[in-house]
């Protein structure tokens, strides 16, 4: 009995945990502009979100090795701290949009303006990563997040002609009034947003602080390959919601306010707090696993001391880097940069920041020095070059995208 | 081994073959307890005779892990002065896996003083700072 | 030589194309982005009215639709027209997206004050859509 409880709670933690205000954002965006044409692209994220999340989550509960510590030594110290500054500089990016998101989040329980908000957030996620527990933090957010479970219930209740969805899903047609260029832009924006490299980092991170051994490692497949497709069908819901509801009247989605307007029409009151709930909780387990994330990068790049499990004085650089990470997001957010424009932003450059996280992965996952006898299999391996091709193209082409369509416009 | 692990000359002695690009630079240092002290950002190998026979010269041993500014030269090139280099002696060393075990304490290492530093002016004097999380 | 000057006549023709497109574009992505927050807004405020919707959602909303709409203004207030097709073109654009950041602006401070916004969506709505026509229209 308690070992089904703690398997219905990773998954459902991993539900609840799969959204960040990336894929808030970015799957309303797309939802309201491109209706469900671009879904494809979600269900490849979450194909390569599982696999590579597993391997990295297997590698750290065999060699006890974490991702960064991966990636310098395979590396060396130059690719490495090339690497180290491109992954710190969006994750720091991905962070600032979360604590913008919470804000975002507390002004629509509120209506207290956002800038009143940021101090608080990100004091709160820093008093979370200093003091409290790494599996109640997880468990928390990851629960509360399910409340976010109201947008496919909204999709029932907004009576969709399913035909209709399942058409523009499975077609996948650009939309009248937009171009290839847009399309394409999205579909990598959206890519990015599923598969962004701070859900590795602290996923391998995180088999680290909770101590897993191989045994465990069978309930962490159940948890990703069961909690991630259900968040990724989530995310489409999402996206549904929009294309139903604001894609019919033109309105194109640039604030996290008209993501709850489908919610509204679809089940009132209820439904909106529902929905609010799941935003903060959302945007906040993001908040502590992208802050965690910076210290993360960082410490395991340099070999220092680092993780929850410890008392902060016994991982002092790692909680310092964690406290400076968070006063820059706050002092991002301080100049006035509207959080959803960091999102879209963000989403895009982690797609370009893929190669870098992915490949020391897949690389040693097939060592049998730090594996033993769970390296790869076969099977594993030809899907982990398939997306390492697909990655490759999405963050080649990230950039020509960008200046072309002037991100999306 | 790789194929050009097999090629090396036999050696002479038993034990386990280590590439030290491989198996030592930029692997995780961890003390007698299993926390972690640095990564292996270099290494001090012992003087090895330029301009003569190496024909009955002793064999070149390592003689320290670096950090400090040696990960500076390895990004950028050049050659860091010795005296600003932070060492751990080789002889401290108790095993090499997927990381390098050592037989001392993390604060025992010059090398740590920075995270001691911040540990002892800052995280030391925030409320909570010394307590296990809950 | 020729070439040269050629190439240089073309790359200024290119400019100058470039400029009319520059100007009707920027006209018409202004006009869809006050359109896209006017329509977001009167949504927000029927959820609100049939009592499906929050107060602080429907401010939330009011309140980003009008920081769009006035970044559409400013977006507008910022192309330079040369000819005066161009200049009829902007001029009636950025009178219609003035009219609707007066709409939104009204609306956001009835909510604020807890009334219901006396908006008349149709008209402003109108007046936009004609001078999306206009962008496209004029030779």
């Amino acid at each position: 009995m308690k070992g089904l409880f703690a398997v219905a709670l990773g998954v459902l933690t991993a539900i609840g945990g799969f959204l960040d205000i990336g894929d808030l954002v970015t799957s309303s965006v797309v939802g309201s502009r491109f209706g469900l044409s671009l879904a494809w692209v979600v269900v490849v994220g979450v194909v390569g979100i599982c696999l590579f999340a597993q391997m990295s989550g297997r590698v750290a509960a065999a060699s006890g090795r974490a991702t960064f510590e991966i990636i310098r030594e395979r590396l060396g110290p130059r690719a490495g701290a090339a690497n180290l500054i491109a992954s710190f500089l969006i994750n720091l990016m991905t962070l600032t949009a979360e604590v913008g998101g919470i804000a975002l989040s507390l002004q629509l329980a509120s209506s207290v303006a956002p800038g009143a908000w940021i101090p608080v957030a990100a004091f709160g996620v820093w008093l979370v990563i200093w003091r409290v527990k790494y599996d109640l933090m997880e468990n928390v957010t990851g629960m509360l997040g399910l409340a976010l479970v109201v947008f496919a219930v909204a999709v029932f209740l907004l009576h969709p002609d399913w035909s209709s969805l399942a058409t523009q899903a499975l077609t996948s047609p650009v939309p009248a009034g937009e171009s290839a260029g847009t399309y394409w832009y999205y579909a990598v924006a959206l890519f990015g947003s599923a598969m962004t490299p701070y859900e590795v980092f602290f996923f391998s991170s995180g088999a680290v602080e909770e101590k897993w051994t191989l045994k465990d490692l069978a309930q962490s497949r159940l948890n990703v390959l069961v909690g991630f497709p259900l968040g990724g069908l989530l995310t489409l819901a999402l996206a549904a919601c929009a294309a139903l509801v604001l894609m019919p009247q033109n309105v194109e989605v640039t604030s996290l306010s008209q993501v709850l307007l489908p919610i509204a029409q679809a089940g009132g009151k209820l439904a909106v707090a529902f929905a609010i709930v799941g935003f903060v909780a959302a945007t906040f387990g993001a908040a502590l696993e992208t802050g965690l994330s910076t210290g993360y990068t960082l410490a395991q790049f340099f070999g220092w001391s680092w993780g929850k499990f410890r008392r902060p004085t016994r991982a002092a650089r790692f909680h310092l880097t964690i406290m400076i990470g968070l006063v820059i997001a706050m002092g991002v957010l301080a100049t006035g940069v509207d959080p959803v424009q960091v999102t879209e932003y963000s989403v895009v450059f982690s797609a370009i920041a893929l190669p870098l996280t992915y490949l020391p992965i897949l690389i040693v996952a097939n060592d049998p020095e730090y594996m033993g006898e769970h390296v790869n299999g076969r099977i594993t391996n030809v899907v982990g070059m398939v997306y390492l091709v697909i990655i490759l193209v999405a963050a080649i082409a990230a950039i020509p995208l960008m200046i072309a369509t002037g991100a999306g416009a | 081994m790789t194929d050009e692990g097999e090629r090396l000359p036999r050696p002479e002695y038993r034990g386990r073959v280590l590439d030290a690009a491989l198996h030592l630079l930029d692997r995780q240092v961890q003390d007698v307890h299993g926390e972690p002290v640095q990564t292996a950002d270099d290494l001090e190998i012992g003087d090895v005779p330029v301009g003569e026979s190496l024909e009955g010269a002793e064999r070149p041993r390592i003689l320290a892990i670096l950090n400090g500014t040696a990960l500076s030269t390895r990004v950028v090139g050049g050659r860091p002065p010795s005296s600003t280099l932070e060492r751990i002696p080789w002889r401290h060393v108790a095993d090499v896996g997927t990381a390098i075990r050592l037989t001392i304490e993390a604060d025992d290492v010059d090398a740590t003083w920075r995270e001691r530093w911040v540990r002892d002016h800052i995280i030391r004097r925030i409320p909570g700072g010394r307590h296990d999380p809950e | 030589m020729r070439t040269w000057a050629a190439a240089v006549v073309a790359l200024l023709l290119a400019a100058a194309l470039a400029g009319c497109s520059g100007v009707r574009q920027g006209s018409a992505s202004s006009l869809d982005q006050a359109g896209s927050a006017v329509r977001t807004a009167r949504l927000a405020v029927e959820l609100d009215a049939r009592g499906r919707s929050t107060h602080p959602v429907t401010a939330t909303a009011l309140d980003d639709a009008l920081t769009k709409a006035s970044q559409a203004q400013s977006g507008i207030a910022a192309l330079g027209a040369s000819t005066r097709v161009n200049r009829r073109i902007r001029d009636e654009a950025a009178r219609a997206i003035d009219d609707a950041v007066r709409l939104l602006a009204d609306a956001r401070d009835a909510v604020d004050a807890g009334r219901a916004p006396a908006a008349d969506w149709d008209r402003v709505e109108a007046e936009l859509a004609r001078a999306t026509v206009a962008t496209g229209e004029a030779p």
